[in-house]
């Protein structure tokens, strides 16, 4: 899976890298002094090395927990997140990680221990229930075989029932949940997509009918699950193929196994949409129906209010308003 | 096709990668030996940091259209790996101020890597668990400033360690050792080559460009949204011309509104 692993000189005698080297015992190891050495630099280009990315072992100090921006959350005023590592297995053309990186490199912080620590000070300090977001710069369980990172912090968050946690995925690792007991404050939230949207947009993840298994099978076990239908995409049969998602999704889990539901707009920055379109030229995602507005490209606002409408009036209709939670989003503005 | 630079110090180096590749003498007057043919160029730089890094930017002012990967072929002294073992470099240090070089593996390296230490004189003390040589970490700076980090490697073939002094090399086992691995360098060659397809589609300027320029005056910033807008209709509607409803528009503006309309017809939404 990994050709090299670069290790920052101060990590490799942490435990999670000698297991991570051990179960990678043919990769190459690197050192060096401080993960930005190797990740992110300016000569590199995302798309080439997503074509075989290297694992990146590093120690992440300062900013563990952050603030989501303002509006952002799931019934909470207090809503923070936290990356273990940045970049994914998966290769959605939509990810903003796209613009965000020049490096496609994975890199995964090994100190869980100091996350936790600020994640404490943050539940101490908050106002109302917390939220805590994993799977932001990540998919949170798609390198679960790797990284134990669910393991790890389910065993942390059991301890503070008072505090939700949500874990993002597109994954179908789910066995580390399946193997305990649900706990009512894990949020485990699915990304979908229509399935011609996840075929020619999601590269190298689960089909979107195994992630409904999966969360068939998690809800059934009695685990809170979040739906994200984000970033809503325009395209040929939309209507015909939200319509469709949704009623394959709420055929498969009931309103009452729910704990939440957004709808995201598909928006990036400029200056990040400039750098995947330079990326992907040939990619039709960035090519149709776009416009820039504040500092942001998604949609033209007619395109995006028409979807945005559609999908809250049909997802009303499986669901209460009170868990449906649609991403503020300047897109929707005429 | 894409070009590929070769880059080697020693005119030893460079002797079975010409007979390899049938590469022949360009540019006789300059101030380095250049080799070409159709696809590939090799330089010989020369002995030491300066002179690689003057090397590569004089062969790109050359070939300033013409971009493509970049690999060095070299020997190199290690303190423990066996005489004529290939290594590719994954981590270069220019001893003099220890700036450090990461190439970046958008393949799976097709043989072993190694450390390496750019010295600027030879030595006799090897690095622990790492090789040294005289041009790696130059030419890995310079080549990362003309191509993406993932275009530029150095090959080193293991000329020398402890037990084999490099005061005991000739010419003659430099030809053996690099003429052992032209295979080794050919699967080099191809995963560049691979790779730097993709890099030339991103630098690429969509068709239509430069006729469009001829028919309307286009400012430099309109250039650039002329640019984006041809390169999304392109994938749009790539067998389509852009400008065929707009026969009549007389005005680069117009133009551009035009073409941006029409990337937003619900009839050509994709997927």
């Amino acid at each position: 899976m990994f050709d090299l692993i670069y290790a920052e000189e101060e990590v490799l005698d942490h435990p999670r890298t000698q297991s991570i080297r051990a179960r990678f015992a043919d990769a190459q190891l690197v050192p060096c002094k401080r993960y930005g050495e190797v990740f992110n630099r300016s000569a590199q280009n995302f798309r080439l090395q997503k074509q075989r990315p290297a694992l990146v072992l590093a120690h992440k100090s300062g900013h563990l927990a952050l603030p989501t921006p303002p509006g952002y959350g799931i019934g909470s005023q207090s809503n923070y997140y936290f990356s273990h590592m940045l970049n994914c297995l998966y290769d959605c053309r939509y990810c903003f990680l796209q613009g965000m990186y020049r490096s496609a490199y994975m890199v995964l912080f090994v100190n869980y221990e100091d996350f936790q620590e600020e994640i404490d000070a943050r539940i101490a300090t908050s106002a109302d229930t917390p939220y805590f977001f994993s799977g932001y710069d990540c998919d949170s369980l798609a390198l679960e075989g790797i990284t134990d990172f669910t393991s790890y912090f389910l065993d942390f968050f059991a301890e503070r029932p008072d505090a939700f946690f949500e874990l993002r995925t597109k994954s179908i690792r789910t066995r580390s949940l399946l193997q305990r007991k649900a706990l009512k404050n894990c949020v485990v939230a699915f990304s979908l997509s229509p399935d011609p949207i996840a075929k020619a947009l999601e590269h190298g993840a689960p089909p979107v009918a195994r992630r409904l298994e999966a969360l068939a099978e998690l809800a059934a076990r009695g685990w809170p699950i979040g739906l994200r239908f984000d970033p809503l995409i325009y395209h040929r049969n939309w209507r015909a193929n939200y319509r469709e998602l949704f009623a394959q999704t709420f055929a498969r889990v009931s309103s009452a196994q729910l704990h939440s539901v957004s709808l995201g707009q598909f928006r990036l920055p400029t200056a990040m949409y400039k750098r995947m379109h330079h990326l992907y030229p040939e990619e039709k995602l960035f090519a149709w129906g776009l416009a820039e507005r504040e500092g942001q490209v998604s949609y033209r606002s007619e395109l995006a209010a028409e979807i945005h409408a559609f999908c809250t009036e049909e997802l009303l209709q499986h669901i209460e308003q009170n868990i449906f939670f649609p991403c503020p989003s300047t897109t929707l503005q005429a | 096709m894409t070009m590929i630079y070769l880059h080697v110090a020693l005119p030893a180096e460079a002797r079975p990668l010409l007979d390899y590749y049938r590469l022949r003498a360009l540019d006789s007057d300059g101030p380095f030996r250049l080799y070409a043919n159709g696809e590939m160029r090799l330089v010989v730089s020369g002995i030491g940091k300066m002179a690689t890094a003057a090397a590569i930017a004089y062969t790109q002012a050359q070939f300033a259209g013409e971009k493509g990967p970049w690999l060095n072929v070299g020997i190199a002294g290690h303190a423990s790996a066996r005489i004529a073992t290939p290594l590719l470099v994954h981590k270069a240090i220019d001893q003099a101020n220890e700036r450090v070089y990461y190439p970046v593996f958008a393949f799976t390296p097709p043989c072993a890597s190694t450390c390496i230490y750019s010295v600027d004189r030879p030595t006799d003390s090897y690095p622990q668990d790492a090789a040294c040589d005289m041009e790696a970490s130059a030419f890995i700076e310079t080549a990362q400033r003309f191509v993406p980090a993932e275009l530029a490697h150095s090959l080193k073939v293991v000329s020398d360690n402890p037990h084999s002094p490099w005061q005991a090399i000739n010419r003659e086992q430099v030809v053996a050792w690099i003429g052992d691995q032209l295979p080794l360098v050919d699967a080099l060659r191809e995963h560049l080559s691979s790779l730097a397809t993709t890099w030339d589609r991103q630098c690429e300027l969509p068709a239509l460009f430069q006729q469009s320029l001829e028919r309307w005056h286009f400012s430099a910033s309109q250039q650039h949204r002329l640019q984006r807008l041809l390169a999304q209709w392109q994938a749009i509607a790539p067998r389509e011309d852009p400008w065929n409803e707009c026969g009549n528009i007389q005005r680069a503006s117009a133009a551009l509104e035009a073409l941006e309309a029409r990337l937003g017809d619900p009839a050509r939404a994709p997927f």
